[in-house]
Order: structure tokens, then C-alpha cells, then sequence
């Protein structure tokens, strides 16, 4: 069991974008090794190539000495590495065994009582009170987390990798999982963290490496680091936060006070949050994705009802003033697009303003034509006309569809969620000319980004979302919080 | 609309027809013969196989819009049977009236029927979370009962000793384009909604929301539509196109209602409707070719020794080898993003 893990000169491109860039890391047996980075860092990619889901361009990773089956997750499993996903790996209708047994894999028939002694030593052995014939939708998310670790260790795994696995659980479940990944580590095994709240990584972890833009700039010790060095080496060197500028006397175009919403299940993701956002003024909201950034983007644009508190803009209800507000969704494929459906539709569906393209209820097909050719002309949208369909545009082309839309014409009031989540370094800069260019013709902009770079770089004033609360960015140089 | 890759699945549900028919040693020749001869031989197998088509078409347009807007609308044999039993129910109540607007006002009875029954689907999916593919088809079985105690009962004609109603007058009827194949006005109404719907559905902002709505309803409520009423309202439509066809077959074809209204058309729709792509303009041509076999195999029942049930066979198998060879051709609709 006691053997390296090492990581050599690991480099993996994705078209243009440079993921990993001769990663090197040494993952040592009983450790706790938290990766940290930003978003887009290369956290995860290294992760996917630890358990053999992508193959290295270059590089390579050895455990023990030997090569690792690039690119073949089962022979990874099978030389003892487990992943811990992200997102629940269960099937909600089955039992606990069932779902034991469908990750164990094998053929013929499901040896249920071995199976089920087998994972009444495991939990015996862990001190878990699991019910293996309980339907895994009866479960809590604690534990389900617990389920999830308890199929990767099933087959004597050596490494667990685990991704941001505190993400859904509360504190208590929290602390319980790191007593088991510090008992996982003592018993001699490599435990593999991905995790973005930097306090919890310093209270759990031996040691850290830490991802920027696809290299790992540094590990270390756990006595080497604290929360303030780590964000300092995650970010790189910070643009200062551009002063309010004359922002002031413009007038209140965003008003939020009081506000809580709740997501689709009901669970409370914004707390208490208040802000005006004035014409002319990109105020930027940063924060580890999952924190109520979805929820409050969609309670500004009107699509989320808040569960109390209000939104108002311009001294209205957003939902009536749908024509002045531009929205740029955070995931372009799920909420931004219809990829089956052509340029023009999908100009056309989020068109404010759009009546001169009619006659009574019909659309004159041709005037319409044209001013998507002056859309995709402006925007610098690569592709064929307004008849190609979506799904066959880079994600960089979509991307600027959906910015063209919510920017023409330019609106009031716009709300941008990670505009430039997956776009090159030239479409970025392209991006962020336009954030600037509509506040600078007076719209009030938010800018919601996991990428605090992108924040510190356009925003007037900054604010960092965790657990559904705001809180002034301590790096910015302007604050104002609106007492509520 | 017919593509020239596509021609091949035609010959394929042919072959497959056929090899029933020399399964029990009947000549596949012959019955091609017969089969071609009855739907596009003389003016009158024309005629005929138009007459199959007109119901399909409505239905199939029905289908259509419904299924563009992510409303899986099942329900398209309660929906005609609703049409035609709101015509004839208002015969009745109105004390059999005739004149020349009556087959038009049975005609909107029959839409404004349709409309009502497919929008209760419509609302339970859009404001109750209930999916139509479940209400649709749970209604269908309400209305078919519903259907067989009306005419074996308040709508039956006192005069019959069977479960039919009182028969409309002649000039309560829809105009004859053919007198000798009984094909009626409705084929042209079916032939008119085609190009109609499919300026609705590309050229309106209406028609727009139906497509985005069934392609990716998330983007539809993050650009603010309101996806609700889109969807009720392709809905109502929807069962409006096949109450309308319950009108046509009531008011075009069979002059009453009875327990044999529809020949299963409203569930025909579907495959007529995916086949033509999900497109008005491509369920003509479908709705032409399902009614081409219907007609056809009248034939190969009164001139092959074929009995019914081999006829019903062969349908079914050359139906299924036809949409089977089709499969990769039916445009995907994601219902969830």
C-alpha cells in the first residue's frame, strides 16, 4: 500500500487552452494533499487524469514506480485509485447495497448476502450507522457523502481522490469527514483533496499544492501557508479595484434589499443580501461557485421569485421591466441557448425591443436577416449566417451570441454571470471591453465571476458571496455595504 | 419533406409488407399490384387515399405543434372524438338545424371541443407538473367511454337499433370534391392549415416560443418567456387541429358519430408527425403516404385473398418497418435541457 504517486511534467491542451502545464507533484502515502486554484486552475483536470479519465499530451504519472494505463479509469481503479465526484455518483431509487453493488461491478448474480457482511465490516470498521436496504433517496446528503467514500474504499483502495467534497455538506458533516480523511490517511493511504474554502484546507490538510492558470505554482507545508498567502498565490498579483469614479451621481438603477431566495428544492441559497448598483457602475460579485450566485442573478432578472426581501429596478419590479435588462446566463448551453435551433432564433428569443422585425404578429424574415449579419459583423461571431445552427459554433462564438443579444440594444441594467467561463485569452479581453463599454453607456452592470481576477479588474466596487451572504471584498480599495 | 435517402425506408416498409403476404403464400406481386392501383390507380383510388390522408393531416399538425413545444400530446384520438362529439352534441341540442353555415359551425364546435379537452392535458403539465404524455393518454380513455355511453345513449338515434347518432342532413354536409369517393372539403382545410401552422411556427414570436420551449425550455425562462402559457397555448391548439379533424370525419365523412368515429387517426398522428419531422410542410407528405396504404389496402381486402387480419398486419409490420428504418431521420426534440 505505501507507495508515491508522482506526477511528471504533466501538460494537457483543450484546442487552444492550455490546461495543465508540466504539472509536477509528489502525492505521498498518509498524507492529506489539498489541491487549491481558482476556477479553470487545472484542479480538475489533474484529477480526471489521476483516475484515468483523459490522456497527457506529455507527462506522466507513476504509482510506485509504475506507469499508470493513461486514459483507462478501470485500470486505475483496479491499482487502487478511487474517486470521490464532485456530484453524487448514486442512484436515488436504489438501496444502499444496490448501489454499492452497481460501482463494485462483476457479472451473473449479486452475491447479496456477501456483499452485504462485507459492507456491515466496513462501516463496523468506520463506526458509520449506514442501513444497507435503505432506499438511498431516504438518505441525508452527509450521508450519502459517506456512501460515496464507502465505494471508493471498497476493494482496498489506496488513493482516494476526493472532489470539493464539503461543497454540499454543513459544518458538522464537514468535520465529521475530515476526522474519516485524516483516519483514511493514518491507515497509509494517499488522500487526494480538491477544495476551495481555504480555511477548511489548512485546518485538514498535510500539505498543499497550489494551481494557477494550469500550473502548480507551489506546494507546501501546512505551517508554510496561511489564508492570505494562499489566495495571494491562487490569484497572482492583483489589479487594484478601480475607484467609484463619478459613479455617485448617477442614479440608483439596482436595488436589492433584504434579499432571500431559494433554489428549485427549496433550500435557502441567498441570505439577507443588499446593494444598489448605480448607471454607469460595474459592481462585481466573486465567490466559489454553488454559494447563491445562480439564485441571485436570477431574482435580479426577474426569473426567480425571492422567497422575502426585493428587487427593484429602476423603482420597478424586474419581471415588468424585462425590456431594459440584459442577461447573460452562467451555463450559455443550458440557460443562454437552444443549440438545435439557429443563430437567429436565438438572437430573436431574447430580443428587447424587437417589434420593428414585425409586421402585426409576423416576422419580416429578411429586415431580421439583416440585423443578425450586423450582430454577428459587430460581435465577431464566426460562423456561416444567421441560419447556422448553435450546436455547431465554438463555445466562444455561443458565448458572444448570447452577450449580442443581452448588449443590443445596449440595456439599463445587465447581469452577467461568468461571461467568459471557457473562452480564450482574445475573446476574454473582447468580453470584458464590452462589460466595460455598456457601463460606460450607462448601464448598471453586475458582474457575478468565480474569477476574482476578472472582477478585480472591471468592477467599481467588489463584493465576495459565501453561503448566500455578501460581504465587502477585503482586497478592494472602495467599499460601501447599504445598511439594511 | 421527402428527402432522397429517405425514399429508401418506403421500399424497405414495402418489402416488409409483402413478405407477410408471401408468408401465406399469397403473391407479393399481386398484392403490389393491388396496393398501387388502390391508392394512386384512377381518380377514384386518388380520391380515396386523400380521403385516409385528410384526418391524418389534421391530426398529424396537431401532434406537431404540440410535440415542437416539449407537450407530449398523446391525446389526439380524445381530442377527434371530443371535436366530433361537440358537433354532434350541438346538432342535437340545437334540434338538428341545417343550413349552409352548419358544417362550418360544426367545424369550429369541433376545433373549440378539441381545444378544451387537449388544454385540461395542457394545464395539469404547465401549472400542475402532471407530464400531457400521462394525462393525454388517461384522457383518451375518458373520452372514448365517454364517447360509447353518448351514443348508445342521450345521442343515439332514436330510429337505430345500433349506437350511432341522428345523421346530418345532406346540406348540413362539407361540400364533396368527389361525390363517387366521398372526398370532401376537409382535405383542403388539412392541405390550407399545413402552410398556415408553418407560419406560425417560424414566422411568428409565438411560433418561436413553441420551438424554444420544447428545445430548451431553461433558455426559454432565462430569456423571460413565459413558457407556461406557450406551452398551454400549443396545446390548445393542438387539440384544436385534431378536434377539428373529429369535426371533418363528422361533418366531411360519416355524417354521425358512432363507436368507429376515428380509425385510431388520432394515434396515427404521431408516427405521421415524427415522420414528417415535426414540420407542417413534412407531415403533408406523410399524412399523403399513410393514406396511400389505407386506401391501397382497402383494395388488397375486396380484390387479394387476404382476409382483414392479414390486411391489419400488413400494415402494421410495413408501419414499423417503416419507422424503424426512419429512426435516425426523426429530429430530436430535448424535452430537458
Amino acid at each position: 500500500m505505501d507507495s508515491l504517486l508522482t506526477v511528471r511534467g504533466l501538460t494537457k491542451r483543450f484546442g487552444r487552452l492550455v490546461a495543465l502545464d508540466s504539472v509536477s507533484v509528489d502525492f505521498r502515502p498518509g498524507e492529506i494533499h489539498a489541491v487549491v486554484g481558482e476556477n479553470g486552475a487545472g484542479k480538475s483536470t489533474l484529477m480526471a487524469h489521476l483516475a484515468g479519465f483523459l490522456v497527457p499530451d506529455r507527462g506522466e504519472i507513476r504509482l510506485g514506480g509504475d506507469l499508470l494505463p493513461a486514459g483507462d479509469p478501470l485500470g486505475c481503479r483496479n491499482r487502487g485509485i478511487a474517486m470521490v465526484h464532485q456530484h453524487f455518483t448514486l442512484v436515488d431509487g436504489l438501496t444502499v447495497l444496490e448501489n454499492v453493488a452497481l460501482s463494485a461491478g462483476g457479472r451473473g448474480w449479486i452475491a447479496a448476502s456477501q456483499l452485504e457482511a462485507q459492507f456491515r465490516r466496513l462501516c463496523e470498521a468506520y463506526g458509520w450507522e449506514l442501513e444497507p436496504r435503505a432506499a438511498v433517496a431516504s438518505l441525508s446528503v452527509g450521508q450519502k457523502q459517506k456512501l460515496e467514500i464507502l465505494k471508493a474504499l471498497w476493494g482496498e483502495s489506496s488513493i482516494v481522490i476526493l472532489d470539493e467534497p464539503t461543497a454540499t455538506l454543513s459544518e458538522t458533516e464537514a468535520e465529521e469527514l475530515f476526522v474519516l480523511l485524516r483516519r483514511l490517511a493514518a491507515e497509509g493511504r494517499i488522500v487526494v483533496l480538491i477544495a476551495h474554502k481555504l480555511r477548511e484546507v489548512l485546518s485538514v490538510a498535510d500539505r498543499i499544492t497550489v494551481l494557477r492558470g494550469g500550473r502548480a505554482v507551489r506546494t507546501v507545508e501546512r505551517s508554510e501557508a496561511d489564508e492570505r498567502a494562499l489566495a495571494e498565490w491562487m490569484a497572482g498579483e492583483l489589479p487594484e479595484i478601480r475607484p467609484g469614479r463619478a459613479a455617485e451621481e448617477k442614479p440608483v438603477r439596482i436595488s436589492v434589499r433584504n434579499l432571500h431566495v431559494r433554489d428549485d428544492l427549496g433550500r435557502l441559497r441567498v441570505r439577507q443580501v443588499c446593494f444598489d448598483v448605480r448607471a454607469g457602475e460595474i459592481v462585481g460579485i466573486t465567490g466559489v461557485d454553488g454559494n447563491g450566485q445562480v439564485e441571485l442573478a436570477e431574482a435580479i432578472v426577474g426569473i426567480r421569485r425571492p422567497d422575502s426581501g426585493q428587487v427593484m429596478v429602476d423603482g420597478e419590479p424586474p419581471a415588468k421591466v424585462a425590456q431594459s435588462i440584459g442577461y447573460v446566463p452562467q451555463d450559455r448551453q443550458r440557460d443562454g441557448l437552444s443549440l438545435v435551433m439557429s443563430v437567429g432564433d436565438n438572437v430573436l428569443i431574447g430580443l428587447r425591443n424587437g417589434s420593428r422585425f414585425f409586421r402585426g404578429p409576423f416576422l419580416h424574415a429578411s429586415s431580421f436577416a439583416d440585423h443578425v449579419r450586423s450582430l454577428i459583423d459587430r460581435f465577431g461571431v464566426r460562423c456561416a449566417g444567421p441560419d447556422q445552427t448553435v450546436a455547431s459554433l465554438s463555445g466562444g462564438n455561443q458565448q458572444k451570441i448570447v452577450l449580442a443579444r443581452a448588449l443590443d440594444p445596449f440595456p439599463k441594467v445587465l447581469v452577467a454571470v461568468d461571461p467568459t467561463r471557457g473562452l480564450d485569452f482574445k475573446a476574454t479581453a473582447a468580453v470584458h471591453n464590452l462589460l466595460l463599454e455598456a457601463a460606460e453607456g450607462g448601464a448598471a452592470v453586475v458582474l457575478i465571476s468565480g474569477s476574482r481576477e476578472e472582477v478585480a479588474l472591471l468592477a467599481n466596487r467588489a463584493f465576495r458571496i459565501s453561503m448566500g451572504r455578501l460581504e465587502p471584498w477585503e482586497t478592494a480599495a472602495v467599499q460601501e455595504l447599504v445598511p439594511c | 419533406m421527402l428527402r432522397a435517402s429517405g425514399l429508401a425506408s418506403y421500399g424497405i416498409a414495402l418489402a416488409a409488407g409483402l413478405a407477410v403476404f408471401a408468408l401465406f403464400r399469397l403473391s407479393p406481386v399481386q398484392a403490389v399490384a393491388t396496393l398501387i392501383d388502390g391508392a394512386v390507380g384512377d381518380r377514384f383510388a386518388i380520391a380515396r387515399t386523400l380521403l385516409k390522408a385528410t384526418p391524418l393531416l389534421l391530426c398529424g399538425l396537431g401532434m406537431t405543434v404540440a410535440w415542437r413545444a416539449g407537450v407530449y400530446n398523446i391525446g389526439g384520438e380524445g381530442q377527434l372524438i371530443a371535436g366530433a362529439l361537440a358537433g354532434a352534441l350541438a346538432f342535437e341540442a340545437g334540434g338538428a338545424f341545417a343550413g349552409t353555415f352548419t358544417p362550418w359551425l360544426l367545424l369550429v364546435l369541433g376545433a373549440f371541443g378539441g381545444a378544451v379537452w387537449a388544454s385540461l392535458a395542457g394545464w395539469m403539465q404547465s401549472y400542475r407538473g402532471v407530464p400531457a404524455v400521462i394525462t393525454t393518454i388517461l384522457l383518451n380513455f375518458v373520452m372514448v367511454q365517454t364517447l360509447l355511453w353518448l351514443v348508445s345513449g342521450p345521442l343515439q338515434d332514436p330510429s337505430l337499433g345500433v349506437p350511432l347518432s341522428r345523421r346530418l342532413p345532406h346540406d348540413a354536409m362539407l361540400p364533396r370534391l368527389d361525390r363517387q369517393a366521398d372526398l370532401h372539403a376537409g382535405f383542403l382545410i388539412g392541405l390550407l392549415l399545413a402552410p398556415v401552422l408553418w407560419v406560425i411556427l417560424y414566422r411568428t414570436f409565438w411560433g418561436l416560443d413553441i420551438r424554444f420551449a420544447g428545445s430548451n425550455p431553461d433558455a426559454a425562462r432565462a430569456n423571460r418567456r413565459p413558457i407556461r402559457l406557450v406551452q398551454l397555448g400549443a396545446m390548445a391548439l393542438s387539440g384544436a387541429l385534431c378536434g377539428l379533424a373529429g369535426g371533418v370525419e363528422y361533418a366531411g365523412s360519416l355524417g354521425q358519430v358512432g363507436a368507429g368515429i376515428s380509425q385510431n387517426w388520432g394515434f396515427l398522428a404521431i408516427p405521421v408527425a415524427l415522420l414528417g419531422g415535426l414540420d407542417p410542410l413534412g407531415v403533408v407528405a406523410t399524412a399523403l403516404v399513410f393514406g396511400g396504404l389505407f386506401a391501397g389496402s382497402e383494395d388488397l381486402l375486396r380484390f387479394t385473398p387476404a382476409g382483414s387480419a392479414l390486411v391489419a398486419a400488413f400494415q402494421a409490420v410495413a408501419l414499423l418497418a417503416f419507422v424503424a428504418s426512419r429512426q435516425g431521420r426523426v429530429k430530436p426534440v430535448e424535452a430537458e435541457g
